[in-house]
């Protein structure tokens, strides 16, 4: 009875401790959010734009058998607003035709370029240029997964600067020169993390985006709120507190000296990006460089990404989720609550692993120890209705905190009828989706302590928000 | 305390900053909908007026009168059309400003203890303009911020006041080359107006180095030929960063009859002020006298140098391709040779050479 009640309070506290977080980077994310915003003076991204201070871009785009909606992404980062940057698109062994396709659709010629290898990939087959748009550049490398994809593309990569997004990204036409204004502002600025939301509400016509709105499953609009707590506070604040362990491989802006001085992605990896933003705040504190690079966060700079509208898509992307968070945490435990790593190690790490990697098995055993008092008697069905309640009503006020910071930003809902969705999805996400996420997330973390390593099934892109055409020059 | 107090206590309180905060989202998003509407409605009617007025259709009273429904979306329209109309036709809207009492508003904020507050104000005071609008943006360049410091600089260049130069380069006296490079980006739009005061600063240096470094930059941007007998003395400067800036500058204005001045550097301690003296005799100053120099610097134990004299050596044309091809199998350092191979195989010339060979 009493390792029970202990239990049960030893739960309450980690909630409590948990909101409490939360309640601080909901905080600290508005007040970023706003200061932001507040400092940006009149016509500043139209003098970034026109600054020879701005320094080019390589944007990479990786890809594995995304022929059905690699055109539209290239057509949008083709359209992007930013003085000088190349698309790069690599093809990561895809066997749909994707190189095919493109030769045909931006008519590209094969040509003998050799990048500089900091980083060893697998094997270059070609690579090719476009006679209509010089700054576009597809490779064709053997499978060597994402991250092995991106290392290959930086070796090709023209510029001091490495955009970073996924095959199925849509850019909002000013994101870069969002994303380059910290670089201009601190020059310790080493990588810029930006916002990512659903795209599968969008319109985008020949690359560009002609109408906003949300998905249209309950699961797709229970994904854009999740999407709105993490990147509206969560991140900024994390942030700000030196703790962003996550910036999603969708959108990250990065010096690319630092990437190669880092070794790149790591191929092994479940999920790069978070492994790489690990490294990346290791690596800031290891380096011991004058003038303390450091990493930020633009709110303003958004990036749209497809999400799963069904669920065995969405079980297989969290599943990879949970189980590359863990990865990504065993690789890097040397900084959890280490002093040595400032912020980082005595509060980023042990947050992301006792209330990030580990929340599933602890509310799971919540929920078991429940079910096991109320069948001892050690608690009534009203208690266990209360404390389920506390549990649905915390998640529903924190929705509503992103809500208001999302309501007051140019992300906010398109029309009256997308907002009473978001509402109502905020009401309805802890009566079912939670919970199977929360079982998503367990089931992940067991595999991954089995030993399970690989990428999942891939996820099937409708891009339904997309109409390519065929651009004429 | 009992647990399920607690609980229903936090539950309860939860309930209510649930509803309070659903209410108030509510009605943030009717206002912000409503205000979006208003502006929409408000920039429909106005903006027709405005540009009938830069182009001498409409008097000043009648769209005085439209614009004054709205001030402050007034003050943001001005703004915008004035950036989007360009320097003429935007002087002919500036009598506009006047109309309303932004002026008084701007110094009260430009007091203000808020950053934001005063950063917005230097910003805007640029476009309002007015009598004095240029004392207030000259007391801005004081300000302890140095975002507040830079919007005010920009201002005053807006308003192409030649007489602040020398001030705005006391007050972003800023370390660091991206820093310097910013504030010569602000001045650069000045033109004629900032020549003599830069070079005031080149002839006269007070012993500020960042200021000299910035006020070197701006001269060679601005291809003030005035300036090469000052620039061409800096070349001995102490500091790395004046240096650089005054190659770079000497090299952008093409005076050849500094190319053995700038040689002079090839020894320097800095590897940055290597570079560059390699990429001026190259490309900018055509310095063909300078070849054997460009050849020793093949062997240069910095990289980029050698790399740079490698181009610089291309860039020379015939003679110095001829130079490289040569040294690309006689230069004394293995270094030098394998620069020289790289640099012919990325302009396309090692195939002639091994055909020489064989």
């Amino acid at each position: 009875m009493t390792t029970i009640h202990l239990l049960l309070w030893l739960i309450l506290l980690y909630y409590i401790a948990l909101h409490v977080i939360y309640l601080l980077l909901v905080l600290l994310g508005s007040w970023q959010v706003r200061n932001y915003h507040c400092g940006i003076t009149f016509t500043e991204f139209q003098r970034i734009g026109a600054s020879r201070l701005t320094m080019p871009v390589s944007l990479i785009i990786p890809c594995f058998n995304e022929a059905t909606i690699i055109e539209s992404t290239i057509q949008n980062a083709l359209r992007l607003n930013y003085p000088q940057f190349e698309v790069i698109v690599i093809s990561d062994g895809s066997t749909d035709g994707t190189i095919g396709m493109l030769k045909e659709r931006f008519n590209l010629r094969e040509i003998e370029r050799f990048g500089r290898r900091h980083i060893t990939t697998e094997e270059v087959i070609g690579v090719y240029e476009s006679h209509d748009h010089p700054n576009l550049v597809v490779i064709d490398k053997v499978n060597g997964r994402r991250a092995d994809a991106i290392n290959a593309a930086t070796a090709f990569s023209r510029y001091p600067l490495l955009c970073i997004i996924d095959a199925d990204c849509v850019l909002d036409t000013d994101a870069l020169l969002h994303l380059a204004r910290p670089f201009l502002q601190d020059t310790r600025v080493s990588a810029v993390a930006g916002i990512v939301s659903p795209s599968n509400g969008l319109s985008v016509k020949n690359g560009e985006i002609v109408g906003y709105g949300f998905p249209k499953t309950l699961l797709g609009i229970n994904q854009e709120i999740e999407y709105a707590r993490s990147f509206q506070w969560a991140r900024i604040g994390l942030c700000r507190l030196k703790s962003m362990l996550c910036i999603s491989g969708a959108l990250l802006l990065i010096k690319k000296s630092l990437f190669v001085e880092i070794g790149g992605s790591w191929p092994q990896a479940i999920t790069d990006d978070i492994e790489f933003t690990m490294r990346l705040n290791r690596w800031i504190h290891d380096s011991h460089r004058e003038g303390h690079p450091r990493l930020a966060f633009a709110p303003d700079a958004v990036c749209y990404t497809e999400v799963p509208e069904t669920l065995r898509q969405y079980a297989s992307q969290r599943n990879r989720w949970q189980r590359g968070t863990m990865q990504a945490l065993r690789r890097n435990a040397g900084m959890i609550f280490n002093p040595r790593y400032g912020m980082t190690g005595l509060f980023g790490m042990p947050y992301f692993l006792i209330f990030e990697a580990l929340a599933a098995v602890v509310e799971l055993s919540a929920w078991i120890l429940m079910m096991i008092c109320l069948v001892l008697g050690i608690a009534s069905g009203f208690e266990i209705l209360a404390m389920i309640f506390l549990a649905y009503i915390l998640g529903v006020f924190l929705s509503l905190t992103a809500v208001v910071i999302t309501e007051s930003t140019r992300l906010r809902a398109a029309s009256w009828n997308d907002f009473w969705k978001l509402i109502l999805a905020i009401f309805l996400d802890n009566l079912g989706f939670h919970q199977i996420h929360l079982i998503i997330r367990v089931i992940g973390t067991i595999q991954f302590m089995m030993g399970r390593t690989d990428l999942g099934a891939a996820m099937t892109r409708n891009g339904n928000h997309s109409s390519p055409t065929p651009i004429t020059t | 305390m009992n647990l399920l107090t607690i609980v229903i206590t936090t539950a309860a309180i939860l309930t209510v900053l649930s509803i309070i905060l659903l209410l108030l989202i509510i009605l943030l998003r009717v206002f912000t909908e409503r205000k979006l509407e208003r502006a929409s409605d408000f920039r429909k009617r106005a903006l027709p007026v405005l540009i009938a007025f830069a182009e001498g259709k409409a008097d000043a009273e009648t769209t005085l009168a439209i614009l004054g429904k709205g001030p402050s979306l007034s003050l943001q329209l001005l703004m915008e059309e004035s950036d989007a109309m360009g320097r003429e036709r935007s002087r002919k809207i500036q009598p506009l400003f006047a109309g309303f009492p932004f002026e008084k508003q701007m110094i009260r904020d430009l007091e203000s203890r808020n950053w934001q507050r005063r950063l917005h104000a230097a910003d805007r005071l640029g476009y309002i303009g007015g009598a004095r609008a240029i004392p207030l943006l000259m007391t801005a360049l004081r300000d302890e911020l140095i975002g507040v410091r830079f919007a005010a600089a920009r201002s005053l260049t807006r308003l192409e006041c030649g007489e602040a130069v020398e001030s705005i380069l006391h007050s972003l006296d800023v370390p660091g080359e991206v820093s310097q490079r910013r504030v010569a980006e602000i001045l650069f739009p000045l033109g004629t107006k900032a020549t003599e005061p830069i070079l005031g600063v080149l002839e006269n240096p007070s012993g500020n180095d960042a200021v000299l470094s910035i006020a070197a930059r701006v001269a060679g941007m601005l291809r003030m030929k005035q300036a090469v007998p000052s620039m061409t003395r800096l070349l001995n400067h102490q500091v790395v960063n004046v240096r650089l800036n005054c190659i770079r500058s000497l090299a952008s204005i093409k005076e050849r009859s500094c190319s053995a001045g700038i040689a002079a550097l090839a020894e320097d301690p800095s590897w940055e002020v290597r570079c560059s003296v390699m990429q001026a005799l190259g490309s900018r100053l055509d310095a063909r006298e300078q070849i054997p120099l460009l050849l020793q610097a093949l062997s240069d134990q910095e990289w980029w140098v050698r790399h740079n004299a490698g181009e610089a050596l291309i860039a020379l044309g015939d003679q110095g391709i001829k130079s490289l091809e040569e040294a690309s199998e006689h230069h004394v350092d293995a270094y030098g040779r394998d620069m020289s191979r790289q640099i012919l195989q990325q302009h396309g010339h090692l195939k002639s050479t091994q055909e020489s060979l064989t």
